[in-house]
């Protein structure tokens, strides 16, 4: 009959698919059995890098192969020349960038990634920055960010802290511009700002940037007004509120500065924020530690607040209580 | 019509076709139509598809610049046969900018009604040259102070050739040389990455046959000005027009509308928290259906700031009827919500274009006809239909031929004698659209090459019906021209009164530098782009649906079944028309899936084993031909596995 | 090209896909064109299944094939394009050719009239083709060259003028058919985006998780 062709049937195509599989789980089988046979004898050879990488290429996650494999490029070390070695660490990098494009979660090739760098010469930090900054941009891709589960992003953010720790470690290393830096995390939150570790990267960057007092202050109050706009935005979003609790923390310590007349203006926000968002919590957290720490409020303001927290937020409510003898 | 369409058709057509007797006739390559065309073949029905036209597409048709400007000045060339029917573009009218002529101010345009391209280049290269070397002696005396033109208003006329020279290049002339480079949709549409049309043209595998670009931007035009659309949570947060509370009162209103819809596929994972919070709410999309009128009062319960409810109502939700009033709750809500599912899917805007225009994606679904065997020919049509008592028995096509099938599928306005005489007129609604098609040197100001702007009502010039501006640079242009399309609802009056000064907000005619009004900053230059083309026209489109059904098809004689022109407009996504196809077609197959994926062709089973082997062994003697010629990398990569 | 295949959104974290998708994919369309019975899906079929039918009745619904050619440094994929019959009734949709980085124009040596047609699609290829499009011309049934009305010098000739990769082929006996895929694939230019940075982007047909299409929701 015309328009009707003949399909191989699902089960065709699943036994086709299962016939591959046999033999890529048969091929892994054979492979960790080499491997674990260069351990037994510790042979450090050609082979036994070899036969690490196929292992890790296929099951990164398997760390006991990553230290093998280290062990063996140690022992190369001892016996071959500094310019070979260079040659090994250089295509030992390219191996890793392979592998982190596949695996950005995994520790172990991250961990492996800065053992290698540091051992190389001359390590090109400018190319280590543009492979982080491309494998957090991925992070756009994958998050609908417009109305975004916050677990979701969450997730997502946690899985790319791996990355922004390499980073970090590149960024110390390479004398990056500080600021340079700054304006990259300010790109990073205003693409999602549900993003820990950007926030994290950037409380730490300020107070190296501005050790001037009162430069500090001026920048801290910024701040103050970029996370406005994110709380305002979503707030329900943790990270940002993270973030806010560090910038007040950060700006009372700076002598001789009117902080207190700024966290007034962020109880006025937030008290703005909660006639639109009366049950959200992090705004009522935040709020009441404001007042907890201006010290003007009365008892009974603080505790409305605290009941109002202990009634939307059972699951810490010991906590709650805790806070309660503090008032 | 232009000879590159001509000569497509073969002079030496056959006039009859070898086979006489088909399941299924349709007429008219419209976009319903060739999806019920391409639909039927795939479940085997023979299909034999004809078209009045020597091009696809009917109204859905994408055109070069000569032949749109071929069919604005020769509206109705009767010399052409009978048969074949342009799509009708009622008050034409067109502008375009003359080279400039040094000693004429260029604040009288030269109006043409019939341009004559073709006759122009002699004169004008004459002209160009005089310019150029007055271009040359202002020029210089503006590089010395550049205040002198911003200060002597009064004696632009003098400063006239202040032109650089690539402007010259932006002539009439010189657009038509590249003309065949335009891809100009009669209907430019855009498609939500998760609405009915792409996920069907995905389902159905049609879209191996389609290439597409996301839009780049889409903005809201209000207070004078554009503003973007923000399209990701980062974006409303970096958005410095809204205030504070405008932002949380935009999150708030999608969350609720999100969860009125019950669009919650990550249910696992919200906390009880969250949960308990959709309780309260507690709203549906029937409860709300019921306690609001329209769709307008929906938004205005949340006694939103009026900045936010036109970004609503006019940004977010894309339905725009004559009047916002009749958008009913569930179309604005499922816009909406349609809106925010189809974000960041292919990009950051929810918006797909075709690559090479509107006019593909008929002629997409015809290619998956005629690959199930459908039969095509264009510059046909129903010479008349042939019944037996009140049962259609089949055509006498326009060349004679008499051909037989069991149903008949068409558009109103090719059955329109036959709609006529069974009184049946009333049951289609006609709604006229204006259009302008503008082609200019460079972007709107402070827009995105590829951008969709929507003017709402009594915007511009008091502008009845909301406005579409669809803007083009890099696809479907030549470079260095940016194609802009202007729709809108017309009310009875002319495309020229409904858009020309709405044109005239966003693009300049003449190419020269001149003071614009007041209210702009008056040192700043008009840096509008400017004219270097422009058409306008009517178009009438007939819809005969009612609730996803043709009532038509119900009164027309057995066997025929009548479809709507499409699309409806150029804001909206394509339900309604993917309804009314699969309307007809389970009329004709029921209970048969419609348009069903086309199998991959490595999972296709071919005729014989012998054929089989015979593969198996052609595969490896490709390979290996390569490789002999090509120094053998593949066989050794492959050895160098097998050793390690 | 960027080929965003529509799963990598839904998936948590999907790198290697999206990776091998951005540097190493990438797909030529090949269109035929040509006057009918030419033989056209003959030589199609003859590359990609490798045989050929002495009645050749198009297959239906699958006038979209796909072979991989290898070369030194690179494995081309073609994913060719048969008419579908369109060109029958001359009513090919010039969607056809108009995304296509190479074109394969056909005629029967054996006929003046189908080279005069394939001549008329060359110009066509030319004028509404892609800007870098390659074009062969191939003049098949070469097993019959005993009826031959095309002679090759005027073919080869014509060819050479407007820079035409040329070649008599035979889907019967295989002649030339392997050496004129090749030959195509190796003159495609390297980039395959004829026009950088214009975003152009196939739809994906494959969509496994109807369930995780829906967005994530935080409410």
């Amino acid at each position: 009959m015309h328009g009707v062709l003949k399909v191989k049937t699902s089960e065709e195509k699943a036994r086709e698919l299962k016939a591959k599989e046999k033999i890529k789980i048969d091929e892994y089988r054979s492979l960790v059995n080499a491997y674990t046979e260069h351990r037994k004898l510790n042979e450090f050879n050609d082979n036994s890098l070899l036969v690490t990488k196929k292992v890790l290429e296929i099951n990164p996650e398997y760390y006991t192969v990553w230290n093998f494999r280290r062990d063996t490029i140690n022992h190369f070390a001892t016996v071959k020349d500094n310019e070979t070695m260079q040659t090994l660490y250089t295509s030992e990098m390219k191996f890793i960038e392979e592998c982190i494009q596949r695996y950005t979660k995994s520790y172990w090739v991250w961990y492996h990634r800065k053992w290698i760098s540091q051992r190389i010469d001359k390590c090109d930090w400018d190319r280590e920055l543009k492979l982080c900054s491309k494998l957090l941009d991925l992070d756009l891709r994958n998050c609908k960010l417009y109305i975004l589960n916050s677990k979701e992003s969450q997730r997502q953010s946690i899985a790319k802290v791996h990355c922004w720790g390499y980073r970090r470690f590149v960024g110390e290393r390479s004398n990056i511009a500080l600021k340079k830096e700054f304006d990259y995390t300010t790109v990073k939150i205003e693409q999602n700002f549900s993003n820990y570790s950007a926030w994290h990267q950037r409380s730490a960057l300020l107070p190296k940037m501005y050790t001037e007092p009162t430069e500090l202050f001026d920048c801290l109050v910024q701040e103050f007004e970029l996370v406005r706009n994110a709380a305002f935005t979503e707030p329900k979003d943790q990270s940002t509120w993270i973030y806010h609790k560090w910038l007040v923390g950060t700006i009372k310590t700076i002598p001789n500065c009117n902080y207190k007349e700024v966290l007034e203006g962020e109880i006025v926000a937030i008290n703005e924020l909660l006639e639109i968002e009366p049950d959200c919590k992090w705004p009522i957290y935040t709020l009441l530690t404001l007042k907890m720490e201006l010290g003007n409020s009365t008892k009974e303001e603080l505790q409305s607040l605290l009941n109002n927290l202990k009634s939307i937020d059972s699951d810490h409510i010991k906590y709650y209580e805790s806070l309660e003898t503090q008032i | 019509m232009d000879e590159e369409l001509n000569h497509v058709i073969d002079e030496s057509r056959a006039n009859y076709l070898d086979k006489d007797n088909y399941d299924v006739i349709v007429v008219g390559t419209g976009f319903v139509e060739s999806l019920v065309a391409g639909a039927l073949a795939r479940v085997g029905k023979s299909v034999l598809h004809l078209d009045q036209n020597c091009y696809y597409g009917v109204n859905c048709s994408s055109f070069t610049l000569n032949q749109l400007s071929d069919m604005l000045t020769k509206p109705n060339d009767d010399s052409t046969t009978a048969s074949v029917v342009q799509p009708i573009l009622k008050n034409p009218y067109i502008y375009y900018q003359q080279p400039p002529t040094p000693p004429t101010p260029a604040q009288l345009p030269t109006q043409v009604e019939q341009p004559t391209p073709v006759e122009q280049p002699v004169a004008t290269e004459q002209q160009t040259t005089t310019t150029t070397t007055n271009v040359e002696e202002s020029t210089t005396l503006d590089t010395n102070d550049t205040s002198v033109e911003s200060t002597t208003t009064t004696t632009t006329a003098t400063i006239t050739p202040v032109v650089e020279k690539e402007k010259e290049k932006e002539t009439v002339k010189d657009v038509f040389k590249v003309g065949r480079q335009f891809i100009i949709d009669l209907f430019p549409s855009l498609l939500y990455a998760k609405g009915a049309l792409v996920q069907l043209l995905i389902s159905s595998s049609t879209s191996k046959y389609l290439e597409f670009k996301t839009l780049d931007k889409n903005y809201l035009y209000a207070n004078g000005k554009l503003h973007a659309i923000p399209s990701t949570k980062g974006s409303i947060f970096k958005d410095n027009t809204f205030s504070l509370k405008e932002k949380r009162y935009i999150m708030k209103f999608i969350e609720s509308v999100r969860s009125i819809v019950g669009d919650n596929s990550s249910t696992e994972e919200n906390n009880t928290e969250e949960q308990e919070k959709q309780q309260q709410t507690g709203e549906t999309l029937e409860s709300v259906t019921k306690k609001y009128k329209n769709f307008v009062e929906f938004v205005k319960s949340y006694q939103m700031s009026s900045n936010v409810e036109t970004f609503i109502l006019y940004g977010i939700c894309l339905i725009h009827p004559r009047s916002v009033e009749q958008v009913t709750v569930e179309e604005g809500i499922l816009s909406v919500l349609l809106y925010m599912t189809s974000l960041l899917v292919y990009g950051e805007s929810p918006f797909l274009i075709p690559y090479y225009g509107y006019g593909d994606i008929p002629q997409a679904f015809c290619r998956l006809c005629a690959v199930f065997g459908g039969t095509f020919v264009l510059d046909r049509t129903i010479g008349s239909i042939n019944f037996n008592e009140n049962q259609y028995t089949g055509i006498t096509c326009s060349a004679g031929q008499p051909l037989t099938s069991k149903y008949l599928i068409a558009s109103p306005s090719v059955l329109s004698p036959y709609i006529e005489a069974a009184n049946l007129q009333p049951q289609y609604t006609k709604e006229q659209y204006s259009r302008c098609i503008l082609i200019t040197d460079k972007v709107i100001v402070n827009s995105s090459e590829c951008s969709y702007i929507t003017i709402p009502p009594n915007s511009i010039a008091g502008n009845k019906s909301t406005i579409n501006v669809y803007q083009m640079e890099n696809i479907c242009v030549a470079r260095g021209y940016v194609l802009i399309h202007f729709t809108t609802l017309s009310n009875g009056a002319t495309a020229r009164d409904d858009l020309e000064a709405v044109v005239e907000t966003f693009a300049k005619k003449g190419c020269l530098y001149r003071d614009i009004d007041a209210d702009s900053n008056s040192d700043a230059k008009d840096s509008r782009p400017n004219i270097i083309w422009s058409g306008y026209f009517n178009m009438d489109l007939n819809t005969s649906i009612v609730n996803n059904k043709s009532p038509l098809s119900e009164l027309m004689p057995k066997g025929i079944f009548v479809s709507s022109d499409s699309p409806i407009s150029a804001s909206i996504d394509y339900q309604s028309q993917i309804n009314e196809a699969k309307s007809i077609f389970s009329m004709i197959v029921p209970g048969v899936p419609f348009l069903e994926k086309v199998p991959d062709s490595e999972d296709i089973i071919w005729n014989s084993e012998e054929e089989q082997s015979a593969t198996t062994n052609e595969t490896t003697t490709t390979t290996t031909t390569a490789n002999t010629d090509n120094s053998n990398l593949t066989e050794s990569n492959n050895n160098d596995d097998k050793q390690e | 090209m960027v080929v965003l295949n529509e799963q990598l959104f839904d998936c948590e974290i999907n790198s290697i896909q999206f990776y091998k998708i951005q540097y190493n994919s990438f797909k030529d369309n090949l269109v035929l064109l040509g006057e009918a019975a030419v033989g056209k899906s003959s030589l199609v079929l003859r590359f990609v299944r490798g045989h050929f039918l002495d009645y050749q009745e198009s297959t239906i619904g699958a006038a979209f094939l796909a072979q991989t050619v290898c070369l030194n440094d690179t494995t081309v994929k073609f994913e060719i394009w048969d008419t579908a019959g369109q060109e029958r009734y001359h009513t090919l949709a010039p969607m056809y050719y108009r995304g296509a980085q190479a074109a394969i124009v056909v005629y029967d040596i054996r006929s003046q009239d189908s080279f005069e047609r394939a001549i008329k699609w060359v110009k066509e290829l030319q004028r509404q083709g892609s800007p870098n499009i390659v074009i062969a011309l191939a003049g098949n049934k070469l097993d019959l060259a005993a009826k031959r009305k095309v002679e090759t010098s005027e073919a080869q000739t014509y060819a050479e003028e407007n820079g035409l990769l040329f070649m008599e082929t035979s889907a019967k006996t295989a002649q030339n058919v392997n050496e004129l895929f090749v030959e195509i694939a190796k003159k495609l230019p390297k980039t395959p985006n004829p026009r950088p940075g214009s975003g152009r982007l196939p739809i994906s047909p494959i969509d496994n998780n109807p369930q995780k299409k829906k967005p994530c929701c935080s409410s």
